[in-house]
């Protein structure tokens, strides 16, 4: 009883303390005061009586509705100052046109208008989405640079301008600086309202805009985790119902927002623009001098467009007239997404290409665009540097005042050195994936980065990069801490970034697991508008308000850990090492969070949030102790007696099958759950190759376009015992295939996908109730290697990708890179006469 | 009471004089967790006790894993439970029995009215040996019997070779707790005919050796404590159709008995003996010859 009278005396000390604001905050946007008016206190909310009014020029927006293609900002803010002073007071505040303003007593006034100006807010000098916050002697000013007041703005449909939302961003500004808000996911569980009986604003002045102009992130926030109706449902048994707002929650709370029509992304379309152009196939795509011809129709990965001879960039040109002529209306490329009146984008389809298949191209040789020390490094970087540079002069020429915006991406990670293909300065540049947040403090990899960085500012002619794509971690620890250090970006690339986006790649599925690590994801957002947000201090304000005083602080403590223990163990590992800790501070998480659990009442909002909290945890804990308890699995291969042979024909009824042992199969992420869905993987071997017998017990996918939407099996290789080169082999039902493989040692090449694996063959059959398939390949195929003789070993991986109902399952612990070849098993040749059967 | 004293002294009695038993089980004991096979045969005589395991370890930094046959009971101090490697090691057309690959149900127990053991199926890539382990009532041995199928996959080529593997007595340390290799033993192996002394090279057995009984001079067993170490054990063998031996007994800290048989081999026969107790070299020999038969005795 006594515990509880503490608890509520502190919640109302607390509500209290909020509703007695501190305009510097450490939590929240540090912004620019300027000299504050003076006149006396504003008692806007008196023992729970509402004494303003909400003031606007109601029309205001509605006027150049006809002439502005702009969202609205006065609008959404006047509805958030409504709903913020309902929920925190219990009252609704009254909304006045501003020809009404005199009947308040006190005012909140929205957005640009005659007072505005008056009292010194002049909303065009503000910076692109800036803000302004001022008092007056009756009331205070909340307005910003909204688009949505300018005539004839976005009127062209290839403008593609986003809205600058100031009055918004003000809004959302007063409501966490002066009545308490805090966001953190969607939901009605998410958001602290402080309850709020009294509020006096002292006389202040202040302004703020985003550093970063594009901060958007529809696809990871808005759109992924709700993407099938499962996904919503998981989400709501969470999150508790969610309304379209909800699902919109990072523009209502977050200041989520873009101007520049930045693109930077794949485009051309392949597939559109070859079906086109079905004639000049051999223009768009290239073909290396080994006769290579680097086009897919089934999918966008496999397609490399020819940047050495210009006949593709010409095309595009020829094709992009007709797209901005017609006003987008002819598009032969999937332009519309990424090609406006300011940007005309370019960029590469997922593929590698190795150095090897350029090398000996003529024009390459003859302009020496790649020398062989560059090979397998930043091999193919002049190539692409005079490929951009071409493509920019032509833009300049026929599309003058537009942009040609790099995808730096892939085979074009690095810029171009060679001073002849300086980049002209109609260009910006997207670098993406080259760099990770949460390696932040890796010295190793931040130098690189930097490196790459200066590289394309150079390359840009001291431009800086205005645009990055970040990815997240691969797995829960790392995602829980990752968003930290996106604030830190700024500092590190200094001069050699800018300031039109970050774009965070959650590399999350449907539902995705982006809410229960939301401190990160807030520290992403946040520091977007702001890397100097104290996102340390917003994070740490929030544990008792949001929990209760014990759970709280044990939350607290809890993810203080796991950031430690992270910047201790996590930071400095190279890709393939497994992330884990010790025994001992995983059992103290594990300590903390079931204290803080058993601190909640059953159903209380506190309870729901733990819920959200600590969801992810049991399963990673977990995890993580079976990676450390992880040992490289045997696999015995069972050896063919003479008299014994295989007829491929996809039955697998062949006696000596018995006698072949069984594959493990498990999850490589390392949760240890078992498969919902077995799979009998069964390997044999004689001197003359490797037979292979995998069955299923259920209906595979068929029915896809693409080899990767169906059922697939990757069955990887690392002859000999040095892990040199891995041979990778992946087939669906209907008996589609690719093959490919990659030297690492002793000098890393990149991914040859054209290798086609002589001899390989494969008999598939299946039915509503299974899939087997039964293969062999030859041990000349394995170029190199000795074929292996009784007791020997190489290293192995078999996935199987099991695509509805999913599930991702693998004879390996490789984390989530299949090519992990560190944590490969082993595949044992056994003697003649060993069986496994039961 | 006294009814109940009776019938329990008839069960001992009843129980002393039923035969040796046998089970499977698993080796439990240091390093056990880094074994991807683990077999064992127990095996138990009115005499003496014996736990045979086939053991292959996991994968190591390199991915190498080692098959190999120990001997942890009665003793693994010293003598053949203390082998430098494994007390029992074969070699069968060019091919280790480190690198063999067990199955489950290589060892396969056996049970008769006086004597209990197992097969021990070893698969040298198609060329099979199996070696019968087993006790007898009234003999403290472990018998051994090296048999093949009739019919091979893949014939023996040439000879094979057996080799047993011991640490006579004790191996010293120094102040460091280092193992001394060597130049400070005083081995010798008794036999049937004579007494071999330890020397450099490899000294070639004759069926009239019959047996050796391993001692160290010095390291005589006697005493409290391992100073002097465990004392003696044995080696009896059958050197018949064709079959030669040579003992590699050094001033080194191991021994190593090589047998080599011919291909065409029907059985080869031996026998080890392992106490769980310390013993002085004379008590052995005491105890030797007051039964001599119970020690030497194959068939």
């Amino acid at each position: 009883m006594r515990k509880k009278r503490f608890l509520l005396i502190f919640c109302l000390a607390l509500a209290g303390t909020l509703s007695g604001y501190d305009v510097k905050n450490k939590a929240l946007a540090p912004v620019k005061f300027s000299a504050s008016p003076k006149h006396a206190d504003l008692k806007l909310v008196e023992n729970g009586k509402l004494n303003f009014a909400i003031v606007s020029d109601l029309q205001a927006e509605q006027r150049l509705r006809k002439n502005c293609k702009a969202e609205f900002s006065i609008k959404p803010a006047i509805a958030m100052l409504v709903e913020g002073f309902e929920k925190c007071t219990g009252v609704k505040p009254q909304v006045l046109d501003i020809k009404d303003a005199g009947k308040a007593k006190y005012m909140i006034v929205v957005g640009d208008c005659k007072i505005a100006r008056d009292h010194g807010v002049d909303v065009s000098k503000l910076p692109d989405q800036g803000l302004a916050v001022k008092t007056f002697d009756r009331g205070i000013i909340l307005a910003g640079k909204d688009s949505s007041l300018i005539d004839g703005f976005n009127m062209d449909p290839l403008d593609r301008l986003g809205s600058s939302l100031g009055t918004k961003f003000a809004a959302t500004d007063f409501l966490e600086r002066f009545l308490g808000m805090r966001a953190f996911y969607p939901g009605e569980y998410g958001t602290i309202w402080p309850k709020i009986s009294d509020l006096t604003i002292k006389p202040v002045s202040y302004t703020d805009s985003p550093y970063l102009l594009n901060r958007s992130n529809g696809y990871y926030l808005q759109f992924k985790p709700y993407q099938t109706p499962e996904g919503k449902k998981f989400w709501e048994s969470y999150l508790g119902p969610l309304t379209r707002k909800d699902i919109h929650f990072p523009d209502w709370r977050w200041r989520e927002g873009w101007t520049v029509p930045f693109g930077g992304m794949h485009c051309p379309d392949p597939q559109v623009f070859a079906k086109y152009y079905p004639n000049r196939l051999k223009d768009i795509f290239y073909t290396s001098p080994y006769g290579n011809f680097w086009y897919n129709s089934n999918a966008h990965i496999g397609n490399y467009f020819d940047v050495i001879n210009f006949k593709f960039a010409d095309l595009m040109i020829e094709s992009l007239k007709k797209f901005y002529a017609s006003k987008g209306k002819i598009d032969e490329g999937k332009f519309r997404a990424y090609c406006n009146n300011s940007y005309i984008s370019f960029g590469v389809c997922d593929t590698f290409m190795p150095d090897q298949e350029v090398l000996n191209d003529p024009v390459v040789q003859k302009l020496k665009l790649m020398t062989k020390e560059e090979m397998g490094n930043r091999g193919k970087a002049n190539i692409y540097a005079r490929f951009h540079q071409y493509l920019a002069k032509r833009i300049q020429k026929e599309f003058p005042g537009k942009k040609l915006c790099i995808m730096a991406y892939y085979d074009v990670k690095y810029a171009g050195t060679d001073p002849r293909w300086t980049l002209p300065p109609n260009t910006d540049v997207k670098v993406c994936g080259t760099f990770r947040p949460q390696k932040a403090h890796n010295k190793k990899e931040v130098q690189a980065s930097i490196k790459l960085m200066k590289e394309w500012y150079e390359s840009l002619g001291n431009r800086p990069v205005q645009a990055l794509w970040l990815y997240d971690g691969k797995n829960e620890f790392t995602n829980a801490v990752a968003g930290y250090y996106v604030r830190e970006i700024p500092k590190i690339f200094g001069k050699y970034f800018g300031n039109v986006s970050i774009f965070y790649d959650h590399m999350d599925g449907c539902p995705g697991s982006t809410w229960f690590h939301y401190p990160s994801t807030y520290a992403v957002y946040r520091a977007m508008w702001s890397p100097d947000w104290d996102i340390d201090a917003a994070i740490d304000e929030h544990w008792e308000p949001f929990y209760g005083k014990v759970a709280g602080d044990h939350l607290r403590k809890f993810h203080k850990l796991v950031r430690d223990c992270y910047e201790k163990y996590g930071m400095n590992l190279t890709e393939d090492q497994p992330l884990v800790y010790p025994a001992n501070l995983l059992k103290k998480m594990e300590f903390h969070l079931a204290e803080a659990q058993k601190a909640v009442k059953p159903g209380s909002v506190e309870a729901k949030r733990m819920k959200i909290f600590c969801a992810p945890w049991p399963k990673a804990i977990q995890s993580m102790k079976n990676i450390s308890a992880y040992e490289r699995p045997v696999y015995y291969a069972y050896q063919l007696l003479d008299q014994e042979s295989v007829k491929l024909d996809g039955k697998g009824d062949e006696p000596f099958w018995k006698n072949a042992m069984e594959m493990k199969m498990l999850d490589p992420l390392g949760s240890g759950i078992p498969l919902k869905y077995p799979v009998s993987i069964k390997f044999a071997w004689n001197k003359k190759g490797i037979y292979g017998l995998f069955k299923t017990s259920y209906k595979p996918v068929t029915d896809k376009p693409s080899m990767w939407g169906n059922e697939t099996y990757e069955v990887f290789f690392s002859p000999g015992t040095k892990m040199e080169e891995e041979f990778q082999f992946i087939f669906d039902p209907v008996g589609r295939q690719q093959t490919g493989y990659q030297r690492h040692l002793p000098i890393p090449q990149q991914y040859n996908k054209h290798w086609k694996a002589p001899g390989f063959k494969k008999v598939s059959t299946y039915n509503q109730k299974q899939w087997t398939v039964e293969f062999f390949m030859p041990f000349e195929l394995f170029k190199g290697y000795k074929i292996p003789n009784s007791y020997d070993f190489w290293y192995c991986n078999v996935v199987r990708n099991k695509v509805s109902p999913k599930e991702y399952s693998g004879s390996a612990l490789t984390l989530g890179n299949n090519h992990n070849m560190g944590m490969f098993g082993i595949f044992r040749f056994c003697g003649k006469g060993d069986s496994f059967s039961k | 009471m006294k009814h109940v004293l009776t019938i329990c002294t008839f069960a001992m009695v009843a129980a002393l004089a039923a035969g040796p038993t046998v089970k499977l089980d698993k080796y439990r004991g240091w390093g056990d967790n880094k074994l991807s096979f683990n077999e064992q045969m127990k095996v138990a005589g009115d005499k003496n006790y014996y736990d045979i395991n086939l053991l292959q370890s996991k994968p190591d930094k390199k991915g190498n894993q080692k098959t190999f046959i120990t001997l942890s009971a009665p003793s693994q101090k010293w003598n053949f439970g203390r082998a430098p490697s494994e007390f029992l090691f074969m070699k069968v057309n060019g091919i280790s029995l480190n690198k063999i690959q067990p199955v489950p149900g290589s060892i396969k127990p056996w049970s008769k009215k006086d004597s209990a053991g197992a097969e021990f199926l070893l698969n040298f890539d198609g060329t099979k040996i199996i070696v019968n382990m087993f006790m007898k009532t009234g003999s403290p041995l472990l018998f051994l019997t090296f048999t093949q199928p009739e019919k091979q996959l893949v014939p023996i080529k040439g000879n094979f070779t057996i080799n047993f593997n011991l640490v006579i007595s004790r191996l010293l340390v120094n102040e460091k707790k280092i193992t001394i290799w060597n130049n400070v033993y005083n081995r010798q192996a008794q036999t049937e005919s004579r007494l071999l002394k330890q020397q450099h090279a490899a000294l070639d057995l004759t069926a009239a050796d019959k047996y050796l009984i391993f001692s160290d001079e010095k390291l005589d067993g006697s005493g409290k404590g391992d100073e002097k170490g465990v004392g003696p054990c044995l080696l009896a063998f059958d050197l018949a159709d064709g079959i030669t031996g040579k003992l590699l007994m050094r001033n080194a800290y191991s021994t190593h008995v090589t047998f080599t048989v011919p291909g065409t081999f029907k059985e080869f026969r031996c026998a080890i003996l392992q106490h769980k107790a310390k013993i002085s070299n004379d008590e052995f020999m005491k105890r030797f010859q007051a039964d001599k038969n119970s020690y030497t005795v194959l068939k």
